[in-house]
């Protein structure tokens, strides 16, 4: 494991859940993780609109984030599985592709820059939940957490697996692992478990209604078992899920409460952080953790 | 928008009226059209044609015959990039790579939803997506982190060197769907 990381923050983390940041930084902390700041970094940019719109100024935007990440001498940490998608799929391509390498520096030197792809790129579930790993983990937390939870993966964590490489996307256990081995947590199946929260693509941002209904569908199946909380491991999920479930309980009479909790959060409970931000939040703001000694 | 969009019955077209862009970025992305055997398993992966109109094989099929009102069809815009297709593919067809790429020749000749413009606008203001507010602001100052994060935000001239050169989109085509 590195011992210090270009940390990315993105847009949704700093500009609408800060408290993932501060959390984030926090876990880094006590793990004697170095941070290194991104200065001048923009948006990843978001995989699912503006590789739409143009993939190749998609690359160059994206090869800017990692021409940063790279003065710092230091791999990139992602906490979102959108900025995760971006910066692991450009950094993959530049790496394996020289031609594109070229093209793309061609055009970063007018924005003065100029990308290498020689580190990698992390999002903090690896980090947290291989690199540590569930039993190393516990060398670092001061309590578990009493709860029974659900989780929810995401899609560019581990999609496409043939470019992820870190865990099976149809089974996997990498979360399941850290939660219940490293931190205590109860976990329950349920029905929609690894089906996308709706958001991505730029469905959220253009196609709304739909965006609604397939988060309909999926907090229809949370619901049905007695969860007290959703772990997610993406502030674009965690927005869609927070804010969602409010424009759900207003547009169709829904009364879907359920508080969402991001990895970041939680490990800083576990370690020791009693204000994880929840109160911030729209959903369930006054949820509470509760520990457990270990 | 979703779940009750009707369509015009499909049209006999003549398979010489290929519109070639089309094929060759397919091919491009790692979609040989030729190799697409119509199973259907991406639509039976598809949580977003569960609750829309959006058909992933027809799609697929459309675009594999180089039958460009696949451009123009908003049904593009409806995959939420979830890759369940992609990992399932029979034939490994990168298929929501295919579906980025028939939506980057439909951004090109200026099929864009107006919401998806703003999101551009915002970009070429704030260097981000989504960007910072007062509310949040104060809730940074709460939490120890600096009000504004170290970003493209406190740069305005990177923001504006990027704007001049990244993301410059078409006007809008005369078919174009008012989506406000
Ligand atoms: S799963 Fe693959 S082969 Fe089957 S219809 Fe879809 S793209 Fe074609
Ligand atoms: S990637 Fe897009 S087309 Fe494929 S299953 Fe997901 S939403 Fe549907």
């Amino acid at each position: 494991m590195s011992t210090e990381y270009s940390f990315f923050l993105g847009c949704i983390m700093p500009n609408r859940y800060p408290a993932i940041e501060s959390t984030t930084r926090f876990v880094l902390d006590k793990l004697g993780i170095e941070v290194k700041e991104m200065e001048k970094a923009g948006c990843c940019p978001a995989p699912g609109v503006f590789r739409s719109f143009n993939k190749p100024d998609w690359m160059v935007a994206a090869a800017r984030n990692i021409a940063i990440a790279e003065s710092n001498g230091a791999d990139i940490l992602t906490v979102c599985n959108g900025c995760f998608g971006t910066l692991f799929e450009v950094n993959h391509a530049l790496k394996h592709d020289d031609e594109l390498k070229k093209k793309v520096n061609a055009r970063l030197k007018d924005l003065g820059y100029h990308v290498e792809a020689s580190g990698e790129v992390k999002h903090i579930a690896q980090v947290l939940g291989f690199d540590i790993g569930p039993t190393e983990i516990r060398d670092y937390i001061k309590r578990e957490v009493a709860l029974t939870g659900v989780i929810h993966y995401g899609c560019h964590f581990l999609r496409p697996f043939t470019l992820k490489q870190i865990d099976d996307p149809e089974d996997p256990t990498i979360l399941e692992d850290y939660f219940i081995d490293g931190l205590g947590i109860e976990l329950l199946d349920y029905r929609r478990k690894h089906a996308c929260c709706g958001a991505g693509g730029g469905v959220r941002a253009a196609h709304i209604e739909a965006s609604m209904d397939m988060l309909y569908e999926k907090m229809a199946a949370v619901k049905q078992v007695p969860a007290q909380a959703l772990l997610d491991i993406c502030p674009f999920c965690h927005l869609q899920f927070d804010g969602g479930q409010q424009t759900l309980n207003k547009q169709r009479g829904t009364d879907f409460d359920i508080p969402i909790i991001h990895i970041s959060q939680i490990t800083a409970f576990a370690m020791g952080m009693d204000d994880i931000g929840m109160k911030y939040q729209a959903t369930a703001p006054d949820f509470k953790l509760e520990g457990r000694p270990l | 928008m979703s779940g009750t969009r009707y369509k015009a019955p499909p049209s006999v077209r003549t398979p010489l009226e290929k519109d070639p862009e089309i094929e060759e970025a397919l091919i491009k992305a790692g979609f040989d059209p030729n190799l697409c055997m119509q199973c259907g398993t991406c639509t039976a992966s598809c949580l977003s044609g569960r609750w829309t109109a959006m058909r992933t094989r027809e799609i697929m099929r459309k675009a594999a015959f180089g039958d460009e009102s696949v451009l123009s069809d908003p049904d593009i815009w409806l995959c939420t990039t979830c890759y369940a297709c992609y990992d399932r593919c029979p034939r490994d067809l990168k298929v929501t790579d295919a579906i980025i790429v028939l939506r980057n020749i439909a951004s090109e000749r200026g099929f864009i939803a107006d919401k998806h413009r703003k999101t551009v606008d915002i970009l070429h203001k704030t260097g981000h997506a989504v960007p910072i507010n007062d509310k949040i602001k104060a809730i940074r100052k709460e939490l120890g982190l600096p009000e504004i994060p170290p970003t493209a935000f406190a740069y305005p001239e990177e923001v504006r060197k990027m704007a001049q050169m990244l993301f410059i989109l078409p006007p809008k085509h005369e078919d174009e769907e008012d989506t406000q």
